[in-house]
Parts: structure tokens; C-alpha cells; sequence
């Protein structure tokens, strides 16, 4: 059989798309592209909160560690008063943190 | 305006500009895409989600290679992955199923009835054949790639292609005489 008979036969059995596929891409597109700025403010939105609360957390222990070496004037690791203030301060930064992760997630779940 | 210069405004953001290459590719990637699932519904699926993967991977597009290469690529790989989901379906697809979905296909909806008939035994013979020697086929003679963008296009090597064209040639040559085609 020829190439270009081939060709010729062959030329009779492409499809064609439906009018309305257009219009499905290309929405489907636009709705992927509208949610995706969404997405990334989410995940900066999240990271934003780790930092500031971990950063509090830190700054906090450092005061106090500051504070108890003043007013002790000895290893403040060795108070038990310190250990407890900072197990205090550490437990609640982090639920304060699972609290704030839970509420974006329930907020991205809801969009 | 060119393919690239197109590619470079729809990277800026604008999106509408990407209805072009849906305009332009979405007959021939229709008929990739049917020759590998055989459903027409399946077939659509498969488009749309080539030209959302194609979209989203355009930055990663060198114009070394033509776009249709490229994106035929993608409609392939997108074909090649789904067919697993379809399989089940498709392998329950009989011959007269095939038939009726050659009937509603609105590739040559005003041929005369015995250009129509024709037309559907040439159908038949390429459903015959197997997905990838159909899909050759289809590129090489249709879309007129060269051997090296088929194989670039079906990972396969070019003397790999070459071997399938020419089986897939003579194959459809004793399935179109098997249907008295053209007596």
C-alpha cells in the first residue's frame, strides 16, 4: 500500500472535538490558577504563625533565664521554679501553635 | 504571533491566549487519545487533562523540539497512565460497541453513505491494530512526524518505530482487504 494512499485513507478517521472541550479546558484552568494564590497565602499564613509564636516562646525562656541567673546567681538549670516556668511557657506556645494549624486547616477545608 | 512568543504572554499570566493552542491541537489530540482508550468520553477526559498538565509544565518547554512533539507527548503519557483506570471498561468493550461508537463520532458527519461506509471499515482496521501501532500511525501519516518526533513522542527508539510502522502497515492492508475495502 502507498504512503500517500495510506495517508489519503487514513485522513478520513481523525475526530474532532467536541465544541464545548474548549471551554472545559480553559475553565478548568482558570479555576486552578484562581486557587492557587489561595494555596500559597495558606502555607505563608501557617509559617507566619510559627514564627511569631515560637519566636515569643524563645524570647520568653530568654528573659526568664536572664531573670532567675540575676536573682539566683547561680546555673538557673539547677531551679526547679525555672524548669517548671519554662515547661509552662513551652506547653503553651505549642498548644497555642496546634490551636492556630487547626483553625487554617478548617478554614483552607471550608474554601 | 508564534507559538513561542504566545508561550511567553500565556507564562506572564495571560491564560486566554492559551485557547489558541487548545484550538489548534485538540482534534489531533482527540484522535491520539481514542486510538488508546477506544472511548470517545474517555478520549475527552484524557484531552482535558493533557492541556491542564501541558499548562502547568509550559515553563518547562524548550523550543528545541516543535510544541505539538511536546504536547503529544504529554497526551500520550496522560493516555498511556489513565487507560490503567479504564482498562476494566474498555476490556469489556465488544466489536459492536466499537460500531456504535463509530456512529456517533462527528469526524465526517456529511460523507455520501457509501464514503461513510468506508470510512468505517477504515476505523475498524485501525481498532484492530494494536494502541501503539494505531498511534504511529496516526502521527507519521496523519500528522505527518517524522520517525525521530514519533519516537521522541512514544519514548520508544526510532528503529523500534520503524519496526511497528512497517507491521502496522501491512496489518492494515490485510484487515482493509479482509472488508473488500474499496471493491
Amino acid at each position: 500500500m502507498e504512503d500517500k494512499h495510506l495517508k489519503e485513507i487514513l485522513s478520513h478517521t481523525q475526530l474532532m472535538a467536541d465544541e464545548n472541550l474548549k471551554h472545559r479546558i480553559l475553565h478548568q484552568i482558570h479555576t486552578e490558577k484562581s486557587l492557587s494564590p489561595m494555596k500559597s497565602a495558606h502555607s505563608s499564613t501557617t509559617f507566619d504563625n510559627l514564627l511569631f509564636i515560637f519566636g515569643l516562646m524563645y524570647a520568653i525562656i530568654a528573659i526568664l533565664t536572664i531573670f532567675f541567673y540575676i536573682s539566683i546567681e547561680s546555673n538557673p538549670l539547677k531551679s526547679t521554679t525555672f524548669i517548671t516556668s519554662v515547661a509552662f511557657v513551652s506547653s503553651i506556645s505549642s498548644l497555642y501553635w496546634l490551636l492556630t494549624v487547626y483553625e487554617e486547616y478548617r478554614k483552607h477545608k471550608r474554601i | 504571533m508564534n507559538e513561542q512568543e504566545l508561550i511567553t504572554k500565556i507564562l506572564k499570566g495571560d491564560t486566554a491566549s492559551f485557547g489558541f493552542f487548545v484550538d489548534t491541537y485538540q482534534d489531533m489530540a482527540m484522535t491520539i487519545a481514542f486510538r488508546i482508550c477506544r472511548n470517545k468520553q474517555d478520549a475527552e477526559d484524557i484531552v482535558q487533562n493533557a492541556f491542564v498538565r501541558a499548562y502547568n509544565s509550559l515553563n518547562s518547554y524548550r523550543s528545541k523540539s516543535k510544541f505539538s512533539t511536546w504536547f503529544y507527548r504529554i497526551v500520550y503519557n496522560t493516555a498511556i497512565s489513565q487507560i490503567t483506570k479504564f482498562q476494566s471498561k474498555v476490556e469489556q468493550d465488544t466489536l459492536g460497541k466499537v460500531e456504535n461508537e463509530l456512529s456517533s463520532l462527528e469526524s465526517i458527519p456529511s460523507l455520501p453513505i457509501e464514503q461513510q461506509e468506508q470510512s468505517d471499515i477504515i476505523t475498524l482496521a485501525i481498532d484492530q491494530l494494536p494502541k501503539d501501532e494505531a498511534v504511529i500511525l496516526t502521527l507519521y501519516y496523519l500528522e505527518e512526524h517524522s520517525i525521530k518526533e514519533v519516537a521522541k513522542i512514544m519514548s520508544l527508539t526510532e528503529s523500534n518505530i520503524k519496526v511497528k510502522l512497517h507491521r502496522a502497515r501491512q496489518k492494515m492492508q490485510e484487515s482493509l482487504k479482509s472488508y473488500d475495502y474499496g471493491r
